[in-house]
């Protein structure tokens, strides 16, 4: 017997298929547009309250801090403050097991949290975080 | 995620089964190496998940699976033009996939390290660029094969990377114009090997990932802009001295005087998407053999004969899938060199595509280029597998 007509079902089988996996491919894609990396971290963001400087974060800019979010005024710092009273290196934001950390990298002028100079804390939403002459708070809205 | 993942994973498998069944009726009674090329393929997917999901659950497991789709469509159609092509591919297959392990296992953490290496990139570019057209021999009207002992593969195809790889890290720190001089002049130097070689898909290749390197890098619109009037000055220029590029004009801007002689290829071609339809003619039911090529640059038009316009449209689709993905590790690299490294890598995959699928329905001027992950070949394979297994790397998140 010879089979090879069903090549004319079979088209039809594979075409459909493929779509198929394409609508499944993008709706598993879909979900990682709503959070930045799924799973990774609880999808929190920086707000910014007073930008000293003007140059290149406007008053409540939205930056999200993914993973790891670092600040200082070296041009390989994730988030760039480019005043001359922030240290190169001088603070990053993480997220390890389950809660974001603050910590100050032996800052000169250093970092502070609700008024207070910090050298590592845990973040909730709501804190206000000073570096500088510059002011974030910490939210967890979408 | 991981129970759509699986899911995911599974239709695939439903896919590649109907597709080996469909050719194993092919042939009277029924053709047992179909059966084995399914199996082959299903336990490679299972076991490089397996291994990705082990030791790296943070990495972006779609990235992968998306290009076995490719490949996958890929081996159904050279299994159905020529299984002794086939059977190579699938070896070809096997080694990409393990120099792409090797890669993501082996690599010690931070890419950036790779970085300093600049000059080695600089020089391997210039002599993989070069090498081609001082000991190279002629495929198909483009100079650009090299054959050392019984291996012959393409060196341009390694350049690439090696260029991409140093643009990387030279403009990873990019603050003043006069660093843009010396990654100006290497762009210029393999621009220029690849016209005097002919490979004009390459040097289409080599100028889309520069400019969007450097602009990438820089963030200024006016090198992109100095960029395409140089292109279009130079284009000028190689089409007023170079008969090819005439040609390829010529045939790109009305194939129909010259059907029996200068675009036969491109005509063939179109005619095979045409009477290919929506749905295709059945795997085995069309006529491939009028198109020329067609296990590598022409497998799009074979493709959408026999499978269906549908499935060129997927492959489309699952190229620009591949390249979203692609990009969005690139935008969660860390550092500069990594991002751009992956954007550079993504946006040759990407290229390649548009290129050869423009190609060979006549939207630009056909150049020949294989069609990443599906056409078959050695080199280019195993370069995207590699391409492939740095992105996999930087979406991995490092730290």
């Amino acid at each position: 017997m010879d089979f090879s007509s069903l090549s004319v079902v079979f088209r039809i089988v594979l075409v459909v298929l493929i779509f198929i996996i394409i609508l499944y491919a993008l709706k598993i894609i879909s979900k990682d547009l709503k959070r930045g990396k799924p799973g990774k971290n609880l999808g929190w963001k920086l707000r910014m309250e007073y930008s000293a400087d003007k140059s290149s974060l406007e008053d409540g800019e939205i930056i999200p801090i993914g993973s790891k979010l670092t600040i200082g005024r070296n041009k390989n710092n994730q988030m760039v403050l480019p005043s001359r009273a922030v240290s190169n290196f001088h603070a990053k934001i993480y997220f390890e097991d389950g809660r974001y950390m603050l910590e100050d990298m032996d800052s000169t002028n250093g970092t502070f949290v609700n008024g207070n100079r910090v050298d590592k804390k845990s973040l909730q939403p709501g804190d206000e975080i000073r570096i500088s002459e510059t002011v974030f708070t910490v939210t967890d809205d979408d | 995620m991981t129970k759509k993942l699986r899911m995911f994973q599974f239709l695939i498998y439903v896919f590649l089964f109907f597709g080996f069944l469909n050719l194993g009726v092919l042939k009277k009674p029924f053709d047992p190496k179909a059966g084995i090329f399914f199996g082959v393929l299903v336990v490679i997917i299972a076991l490089t998940t397996w291994i990705l999901k082990r030791f790296y659950p943070m990495g972006d497991r779609i990235i992968f699976l998306l290009t076995m789709l490719l490949c996958s469509i890929g081996i159904i159609m050279l299994y159905r033009l020529n299984i002794k092509l086939a059977t190579k591919q699938l070896a070809w297959l096997l080694l990409g996939i393990l120099a792409f392990l090797f890669v993501v296992l082996f690599l010690k953490r931070g890419l950036a390290q790779f970085a300093r290496l600049k000059y080695v990139f600089l020089a391997g570019t210039i002599m993989f660029m070069s090498l081609a057209t001082f000991i190279g021999y002629e495929i198909l009207g483009a100079k650009n094969w090299v054959k050392i002992g019984p291996v012959s593969f393409q060196p341009s195809e390694f350049g690439k990377i090696f260029l991409i790889l140093y643009l990387a890290s030279a403009l990873s720190n990019v603050n003043t114009r006069k660093k843009l001089i010396e990654p100006g002049i290497v762009i210029s130097i393999s621009l220029g090997f690849m016209v005097i070689q002919r490979d004009l898909g390459t040097a289409l290749i080599i100028f889309a990932v520069s400019v969007t390197m450097v602009y990438l890098a820089t963030s200024k619109k006016l090198y992109v802009l100095v960029s395409l009037g140089l292109f279009a000055s130079g284009g000028a220029a190689s089409y007023a001295m170079f008969d090819h590029i005439k040609r390829r004009i010529m045939i790109w801007h009305n194939p129909w005087p010259y059907v029996y002689n200068e675009s036969y290829q491109l005509v063939q071609s179109m005619y095979a998407i045409a009477t290919g339809g929506l749905f295709g003619r059945g795997l085995g039911m069309g006529h491939p053999g009028y198109v020329a090529v067609n296990e590598s640059d022409f497998i799009f038009s074979v493709i959408c004969e026999e499978m269906g316009l549908l499935m060129g449209f997927a492959i489309l689709i699952l190229h620009f899938l591949l390249f979203y993905r692609s990009i969005r590790s690139a935008i969660h690299a860390e550092n500069n060199f990594s991002k751009l490294l992956t954007a550079g890598l993504s946006v040759m995959i990407a290229t390649q595509t548009l290129v050869i699928v423009g190609g060979v329905t006549g939207f630009i001027p056909l150049t020949g280029i294989t069609l990443p992950f599906v056409s078959s070949g050695g080199t280019s394979l195993l370069i995207s597998f590699l391409s492939l297994s740095i992105i996999q790397k930087v979406s991995e998140g490092e730290d």
